[in-house]
């Protein structure tokens, strides 16, 4: 094999890729719908809409409601002043069936948002109920039940003589301070978001790098294969040269994406003033995408040249892509324990590895033999792949026409 | 130049695609590698390219064995066009060349050279898909000389040319060989291959059937028949003695003689009973010399087809 061969094929690689438009689309793109759909759901989840929503309350004990609405319209307040919640007591109907017809009817009508009713024996039983179309509103029926429970407690310990200001005093919540510390000493304040998206971040980032640039490969090769071009390459150089030379031009590519997107969340970082991923965490994330995409694409180029149209391709090239994504599944229980068995046992499994490892070392970086092993998980695989790979490349690269069938290759890999 | 000797290659499923065939190319020799399809033509190209190796026999490349080496002294035209269409000209030509082991310079200075000798001067920064069929083949054709090879192969060069462009690669498939290259020729065309070879070499079913120049393949295929012009009554040539009159169209006949008087006497015996306007003998055409043969193979087994 010589190098100035390879070098041609990877710089080829590289050169044609990065100029092309959908690779600059994609590049630009892809942060931008990954964070669409990773944050903006959440972030608009968060934030309160400024329109003044009303329920009808039926309190059946008659005196709850009017303490519940007076804290409630303290506490709940637009930024100028007004409250967010209007409440319609029925206590005076005390749940006339005709009052509850109308009530209903004007929910059906989104004129009220919903009914919560307060049973007599509130005190005791501790059930209240809500009615509404919607019932997934938790921000609000979990703002109106624990002002209930609130409400509840501090009439109680009135009752017993004990101070009421005090209940609000009890229950004023601790303010949470997070830091998360690192083995050379930093200690930075964090918040569970910034810690859920910067693991997040990190598993999509190598995720996107193995899936497109293992596809691209795919396609480069498919169309060196239909158009021919193969004659002309395998006269130039050989099989090998190609392959690697494919693996080092598209495994750049890779990098410089990933390095793009890395550079993009530094700089969102900026902006947001928070740090969603450090700069001595890139090294190693890079490392991990770059095993990700060796790893995928060992079997992207035995499945490419095997092939010969690209919907064979993309049947097949499915599932490993499915393989790639599933990692996505695990970001939360990985977030709460990074160090947890889900974690470790996916951190040694070769395909999840470099997404998993990405993840962890973002979130709490672990020791050096775990990712040394995690590696090792993912090389020994790939040289398995590769070898079995480069056989079926030297023969399926040149049959035209044809797809390799499961016998023909089974048969290659025996042949010395 | 090159050397192939007895070279056999059988393919996996037990199908012997070509079988103990040699061949040489000189440099500034033209050999013309003609046979049906699936006779084993694409195979034997190949392995001399060193895309795949043989089981046996041995190829060697100025006396020296072919080895991965020696792909970077060989320039390919293949039968199947593509090209990168998306690319532009002169990022596609810096590929092959590189990968031939050419720098970058004197890949600039073949290019402009090469563009320029096919009416493309300029074009570098065109992309391929915006050519025509024509010049898209112009650029492949580049892509196999542009690193100035020592061998050339070609397969079928000419096909899907307009007359214009035919001429302007003969041309320059003309001047590489002036140059010394030595170049193999692969074509059904046989008419076009017939003026343009130096040496012929015929495959059928993995086979060599005939090799050797058009002089030495036609020794076989000689039938003894003259054709003859003349004016007056054809009944004096029927007198002719050691001939026989085989048709006679106008006054123009088909005369086949035995071997027992040469051609130079046979001319005077006509001269001498007739007036003449022209005689001639047949010559056996490539295409008459390719048809007997494989057709013979064919009656032997019934499979093969050739276009």
């Amino acid at each position: 094999m010589k190098l100035s061969k390879i070098y041609s094929v990877g710089y080829w690689e590289f050169t044609e890729k990065v100029r092309t438009k959908s690779f600059l689309v994609s590049l630009v793109l892809t942060p931008i719908i990954m964070i669409a759909m990773g944050v903006l759901p959440t972030l608009m989840g968060l934030k309160e809409s400024n329109e003044v929503k009303t329920f009808a309350v039926l309190d059946k004990t008659t005196q709850l409601m009017p303490v519940i609405e007076r804290s409630l319209s303290k506490k709940y307040t637009f930024d100028d002043g007004t409250p967010m919640y209007k409440f319609r007591n029925l206590a005076s109907d005390l749940g006339s069936e005709k009052a509850l017809d109308k009530v209903r009817n004007e929910i059906l009508e989104e004129e009220l948002t919903g009914l919560f009713i307060i049973p007599q024996n509130v005190f005791t039983e501790k059930k209240a109920e809500y009615y509404g179309l919607n019932v997934a509103n938790e921000r609000e029926t979990e703002r109106f039940f624990s002002m209930l429970e609130e409400t509840i407690i501090s009439l109680e310990l009135g009752k017993n003589g004990i101070d009421s200001s005090l209940c609000a005093k009890i229950n004023t919540p601790i303010d949470k301070k997070l830091v998360k510390m690192t083995p050379d000493g930093q200690e930075n304040e964090t918040e569970f978001y910034q810690q859920f998206f910067s693991g997040y971040g990190a598993i999509i980032i190598v995720m996107i790098l193995v899936i497109t640039s293992a596809q691209l490969l795919v396609r480069s090769l498919l169309e060196e294969k239909n158009n021919r071009i193969m004659e002309i390459l395998l006269s130039s150089c050989s099989p090998s040269e190609l392959m690697f030379g494919k693996l080092a031009g598209l495994g750049a590519l890779g990098v410089f994406q990933a390095i793009v997107w890395m550079g993009m969340a530094v700089i969102a970082g900026l902006g947001f003033q928070k740090e969603f991923i450090t700069l001595s965490n890139m090294p190693l994330i890079l490392l991990f995408g770059i095993s990700g995409f060796l790893l995928f694409a060992s079997l992207m180029i035995g499945i490419g040249s095997s092939v010969t149209t690209e919907q064979e391709a993309q049947n097949i090239t499915g599932y490993i892509v499915m393989l790639a994504v599933l990692p996505v599944m695990f970001i939360l229980p990985i977030s709460q324990e990074p160090s947890g068995t889900i974690a470790t046992v996916l951190s040694y499994i070769p395909f999840t590895a470099p997404m998993i490892m990405s993840c962890r070392i973002v979130l709490q970086t672990p020791p050096l033999w775990e990712i040394a092993l995690s590696l090792a998980s993912i090389y020994s695989s790939m040289i398995l792949f590769m070898f079995i790979s480069a056989k079926i490349f030297r023969v399926g690269v040149l049959a035209y026409g044809k797809r390799l069938t499961l016998p023909e290759i089974i048969k290659l890999l025996r042949e010395k | 130049m090159l050397q192939v000797d007895s070279i056999s290659k059988t393919f996996s499923g037990g199908f012997k695609a070509v079988n103990s065939v040699s061949l040489s190319v000189n440099s500034g020799e033209i050999v013309g590698v003609l046979g049906p399809n699936g006779a084993g033509k694409t195979t034997t190209i190949r392995m001399i390219l060193n895309i795949i190796a043989p089981d046996q026999g041995s190829i060697r490349i100025n006396g020296k064995h072919s080895t991965e080496l020696s792909k970077d002294i060989i320039g390919y035209l293949p039968e199947e066009r593509g090209l990168y269409k998306k690319s532009t000209i002169g990022h596609t030509l810096a590929y092959f060349g590189s990968l031939k082991g050419m720098d970058e310079k004197t890949i600039k200075q073949n290019t402009g050279y090469w563009l320029e000798r096919f009416n493309l001067g300029g074009m570098e920064k065109r992309k391929v898909e915006e050519l025509s069929k024509g010049n898209q083949q112009k650029v492949q054709f580049i892509a196999a000389v542009l690193h100035n090879p020592s061998l050339l192969i070609l397969d079928e060069p000419f096909s899907g040319l307009d007359p214009i462009n035919q001429v302007l690669f003969k041309e320059a498939v003309s001047e590489l060989k002036e140059q010394g290259k030595a170049i193999i020729f692969c074509t059904h065309q046989l008419e076009s291959a017939e003026t343009f070879c130096d040496t012929f070499f015929l495959i059928n079913k993995g086979e060599r059937v005939l090799y050797g120049t058009l002089h030495d393949i036609r020794k076989d295929f000689y039938r003894n028949e003259c054709e003859v012009g003349f004016l007056g009554d054809v009944s004096y040539l029927s007198r002719i003695p050691h001939t026989t009159l085989k048709s006679v169209n106008g006054q123009t006949a088909i005369l086949e003689y035995d071997s027992t008087i040469d051609f130079s006497t046979l001319v005077k015996q006509v001269a001498d009973v007739m007036t003449l306007t022209r005689i001639a003998k047949i010559e056996p055409s490539l295409l008459h010399i390719f048809m007997s043969v494989i057709q013979g193979n064919v009656q032997k087994s019934n499979t093969g087809d050739f276009q």
